[in-house]
């Protein structure tokens, strides 16, 4: 049977154009997003892995190597099924540092350019057989179904290859470079490779049952058929040999990840959620269906015989049983297979290429600038889109070159095999940190000439063939294929000079941290620098002389779109995530390298700023929301943090921190409480971003040199709030000493003392209503003496009948009656003091005349007759003039002087003098008394503490005093004995005037 | 820096018994099909695995 070529024409074409709507119906969101997030369709996107050499190859496998073509699959689902040994790692770092590609992962581990040049170059060699493979297959067929034998002649002059090749190209130039990030999957790439999976898999299942329905009339007629040609079970029962079995294995396993098409689909964009976990045995059960009909096909073209070769097993069931569906099916499922290698390697290789070729190259020549102008992502993509094109070229030129010297496995075998040497290095990223590019270079350096030569020379050169068996028998002495001896060598080759140049050559610091951020458990902890440019504006007026102007504007507000960041932005922790952000973004369509030296020359870190602090914030979070299970010692210590942090977030006062820089570290539930500011919008962000009131008590407790500040009042002007209205608090701070840093950090503790102040005014008041009391009975004296004088003079006035006379008397009662007013004036203002609402109202800092205040003090002291008599010297400048509340101010003087008194003998002397110097007034209270002994001094401003008689004092006069001076910004001092030797008490109050003078005024 | 022990152990196991347990898996002409029964096995667990996993996270 034979098919003319019109027919193969047109399947080729329409194919091509159903893939073609496929993809573009999901570009276009004419499909569901149900269906497109799918994991399904992850999973049967990454059924690319069995290309032709898994639909064809595989029947090719088994006759060569028996039930060892298992190895193939086995490779691929130990991969998958261990994937949270290689595969979640490695998403991790390519998700998390937007690595889309093994050029770029290496290069970024070990932190070179070279690095990823040299993988680039040793990537487009390796795959060179696998695309010449996928262009042969197809071509071989269509000449196979033709009814035409294979010959090199048939081959070069085959037009279905071009045509295959160019259809390929316009869907890869199409899909491939609509995307702004090389990094980007692209759901209609990823959908149309699905359906190419689907269709794959439900094609050799249908040439499957073909095979054993048609060619052997069910299982019995297999089985008989087994039973009969026992020699049949013998050719796949050959046993495997050890280093062979071994070697497939690790060919496989490792193509499963370093096949540039496997790594682009696993890792670049973003997979959906779960995506992986689902691929974990997804895979395997697609990869179990995809093998299920090979062994049958297989027998069924050993049966019914054929000139052809036995990778065409699949072609011979529709061609030898005269069917012309199963015919085209088998063709169908080859041409899904290939397509989807060429679409997906082809891409992955030119973003490789675009990122550690020809950017490197370019930004060499230009004197280490990108200098894109105002286009480049068309730039890009127009590089692109020519490396699209040379590399399918490439592939083509190679199969026509190659002329049907190599079977379907000969070119696949070799570029797997050479794919495999990148596998020490993918290892060494994740699990070994002392790993360095040295080593890494070294060993590929060894392992691709071993491949080179053993593999690939021998492939375009078959003279050369057994030149490495030879060498291999002679110097190993074991009997196997060159190629399993060429893997096994190059890849000890590889991994021995890997080990030996990493461990005795020098890895760099930045090779340690890369290596640090590539383990396992790490938790990206950026470090906390000061950066020289503080608004996302900034950012793209700087990046615009590498992107060009409106490239890195539309990079910038990707950036903060992304990470839900206005575009005001300037909290420093913001800033440094958006920087972040931006490299990662522009690593996914530059490479690592180039964005990496594009971010540090636009966006650089102040250079005097340490680099020894990371962000404690970040991590706390990454630790909070990481999923790295942890055990032992590290579980411990995660449970300690967590206590820890615990106890710092639910402690009953406020606790924050700063760093050296003053950016807020650390922000508890009850501060988040008590200004009203989320954790979320402070940390990160200097104490200047809250609100005015808190931002200035804050910031000028930070910068102040005090420890501690006691009763500050802030306004919390918000309203619905926890706590409304006026707020007393006191602040404490303490430096943060840590060996490991070299800067300190500080840590404040804020207490809401607004309940103890409220309940200080009401013994304030309980005080003052005490000492009325006290007073009571020199009021009546005192008010009483005038009011008698006025009755007299009232008395006399009846009768008196002389104008002079009764104005004499007039003026005499207005006289005791201004002496009463006085009297009930200083009552008055005494009983006020302090008496605002809830007893917290704000300290009204006026000028006042301090003398005056002294003899209102002795005035208001003078009327307690049951006191001991003394005599008060008022020695202060009559033109003194201090800044305070004058009635708060009335009974500091009241308690002083009234302690005075009590302390002196009778008749004593109490001085009240005052000194001024500069800004400030020193007011001295000056008895002569019993004095204070030096362990009460320590005591003596605590409240309720009294050395008087039960009775005779509350306890609160001098705590109220020290509370007083704290709210006037004044300073009390006791000194007891005097400075002069006597006995006797000084207290010294200085208010200081000069500083917050302007101010308050 | 954290590795899944078990799971590595499991997989140093396979690679160095592999030869071994292949020859023992393919023994006899009627044991085609015992490969795949071992590779549902593997399927099994894999899936049992990743529940295991999305449970305990």
């Amino acid at each position: 049977m034979t098919l003319a070529g019109a027919p193969l024409w047109t399947l080729v074409l329409s194919y091509l154009i159903i893939l073609f709507g496929v993809g573009l119906s999901i570009e276009r969101r004419m499909v569901p997003d149900w269906i497109i997030n799918h994991p399904l369709v992850y999973v049967l996107s990454l059924g690319v892995f069995s290309g032709v050499l898994g639909v064809y190859g595989a029947s090719e496998l088994a006759f060569n190597f028996g039930y060892s073509f298992f190895a193939y699959y086995v490779g691929v689902v130990v991969m998958f099924a261990f994937s949270p040994l290689l595969l979640a790692p490695l998403k991790r770092i390519c998700t998390l540092y937007q690595l889309n590609s093994l050029a770029d992962l290496l290069s970024f581990r070990f932190r070179h350019p070279w690095v990823g040049t040299a993988v680039t170059v040793a990537l487009l060699f390796s795959l060179l057989p696998l695309l010449a493979l996928q262009i042969q297959a197809v071509a071989d067929s269509a000449q196979l179904l033709r009814g035409q034998t294979l010959t090199p002649t048939t081959l070069q002059q085959s037009p279905l290859a071009i045509m295959f090749c160019v259809g390929l190209l316009g869907f890869t130039l199409y899909f491939g470079t609509r995307l702004q990030q090389s990094n980007s999957r692209g759901d209609g790439l990823v959908g149309a490779l699905a359906f190419e999976g689907l269709v794959k898999l439900a094609a050799l299942l249908c040439v499957g049952a073909g095979a054993l329905f048609v060619v052997f009339g069910g299982f019995g007629g297999l089985e008989t058929w087994l039973a009969e040609n026992p020699q049949i079970g013998q050719l796949l029962n050959v046993p495997p040999r050890q280093d062979s079995s071994r070697a497939l294995l690790l060919t496989f396993f490792a193509g499963a990840v370093a096949m540039p098409h496997m790594f682009h689909l696993l890792f670049a964009g973003s997979p959906p959620r779960g995506a992986l976990k689902a691929a974990s045995w997804g895979v395997p059960l697609y990869l179990l269906l995809l093998s299920l009909p090979i062994l049958p096909i297989t027998w069924a073209a050993l049966k019914l015989g054929s000139d052809a070769p036995v990778a065409y097993s699949a072609l011979q069931v529709g061609l030898g049983t005269g069917s012309v569906p199963l015919s085209l099916i088998a063709f169908v499922s080859g041409l899904a297979a290939a397509s989807g290698v060429i679409i997906v390697s082809t891409l992955a290789l030119a973003n490789m290429c675009l990122n550690h070729l020809v950017l490197p190259l370019q930004m060499l020549t230009r004197g280490h600038h990108l200098d894109a102008g105002h286009g480049m992502h068309a730039q890009l993509n127009w590089l692109r889109r020519l490396l699209i094109c040379l590399i399918i070229m490439g592939g083509y030129l190679f199969y026509w070159a190659l002329a049907n010297r190599g079977s379907l496995v000969d070119l696949g075998m070799v570029a797997f095999i050479g794919t495999l040497q990148l596998l020490p290095g993918i290892l060494a990223t994740i699990y070994w940190p002392g790993a360095n590019r040295k080593g890494l270079l070294m060993g590929l350096i060894g392992g691709y000439l071993i491949w080179f030569f053993a593999l690939l020379l021998p492939l375009i050169s078959p003279a050369e063939t057994d030149f490495f068996r030879y060498l291999h028998l002679h110097w190993l002495g074991v009997d196997d294929s060159a190629r399993s001896a060429a893997t096994v060598f190059s890849l000890v080759v590889n991994t021995t000079l890997f080990l030996l140049v990493s461990l005795f050559t020098h890895t760099s610091a930045g090779e340690r941290e890369a290596a640090e951020m590539c383990s396992t458990d790490d938790l990206n902890r950026p470090a906390r620098r000061t950066l020289t440019l503080n608004t996302p504006e900034q950012f793209a007026n700087s990046l615009a002389k590498e992107l060009g102007a409106d490239s890195a504007r539309q990079e910038v507000l990707q950036a903060l779109r992304e990470l839900q960041l206005s575009e005001l932005e300037s909290r420093p922790y913001a800033l440094r995530q958006l920087r972040s952000r931006l490299g990662a973004n522009l690593s996914g369509m530059l490479g690592p390298n180039v964005a990496h030296q594009i971010i540090q020359r636009c966006i650089p870190f102040e250079s005097d700023s340490p680099a020894d602090s990371e962000d404690i914030n970040l991590i706390e979070r990454f630790l909070d929301t990481s999923r790295v299970p942890m055990g032992g010692l590290a579980a411990d210590l995660d449970n300690l943090r967590r206590y820890h942090r615990d106890l710092l977030q639910d402690l009953p006062v406020g606790v924050f921190s700063l760093g050296h820089d003053g950016e807020v570290l650390m922000w508890n539930e009850f501060m988040e409480r008590i200004t009203d500011s989320s954790a979320d919008g402070v940390v990160g962000s200097y104490l200047s971003a809250l609100n005015p009131q808190w931002s200035e008590v804050l910031g000028h407790f930070v910068s102040s040199d005090r420890e501690t500040t006691h009763s500050i009042a802030v306004e919390n002007t918000a309203e619905n709030i926890q706590f409304p209205g006026s707020r007393w608090i006191s602040l404490h701070k303490a430096n943060v000493d840590s060996s490991s840093r070299a800067s300190e950090d500080r840590v404040i503790v804020v207490e809401d003392t607004t309940d103890n102040r409220i309940l200080e005014q009401e013994l304030l008041h309980s005080e003052r209503l005490a000492s009325i009391g006290r007073l009571a009975a020199g009021i009546a004296h005192e008010v009483g003496n005038p009011i008698t004088a006025i009755a007299c003079l009232a008395q006399n006035l009846e009768y008196e009948e002389d104008v002079n006379a009764v104005q004499e008397t007039a003026a005499e009662i207005l006289t005791q009656t201004d002496r009463v007013t006085r009297i009930v004036e200083s009552l008055v203002n005494f009983s006020h003091v302090g008496s605002g609402s809830r007893g917290n109202a704000p300290t009204r800092m006026l000028p006042l005349n301090l003398a005056d205040c002294v003899d209102e003090a002795v005035h208001l002291l003078e009327l307690d007759l049951s006191a001991k008599p003394v005599q008060f010297s008022n020695l202060v400048d009559r033109e003194q003039l201090v800044l305070g509340d004058s009635q708060k101010l009335l009974q500091v003087f009241v308690n002083l002087l009234g302690n005075a008194r009590d302390a002196s003998s009778e008749k004593g002397l109490v001085v009240i003098d005052s000194t001024s110097r500069e800004q400030q007034v020193t007011c001295t209270v000056t008895d002569h008394g019993s004095g204070i002994s030096e362990q009460d001094l320590k005591q003596v401003f605590e409240p309720f503490f009294t050395t008087k008689d039960p009775g005779q004092g509350t306890g609160l006069g001098l705590s109220l005093v020290y509370s007083i001076m704290e709210d006037l910004n004044g300073h009390i001092q006791l000194d007891s004995p005097l400075e002069d030797g006597y006995s006797g008490t000084c207290v010294t109050l200085n208010l200081s005037i000069a500083e917050y003078q302007e101010e308050y005024l | 820096m954290y590795i899944n022990r078990s799971m590595l152990m499991i997989l140093g196991i396979a690679l160095v018994f592999f030869p071994a347990a292949q020859g023992w898996i393919i023994q006899g002409p009627e044991a085609w099909y015992r490969p795949y029964l071992m590779w549902a096995l593997v399927i099994l667990l894999a899936y049992l695995n990743q529940r295991w996993w999305q449970g305990r996270q």
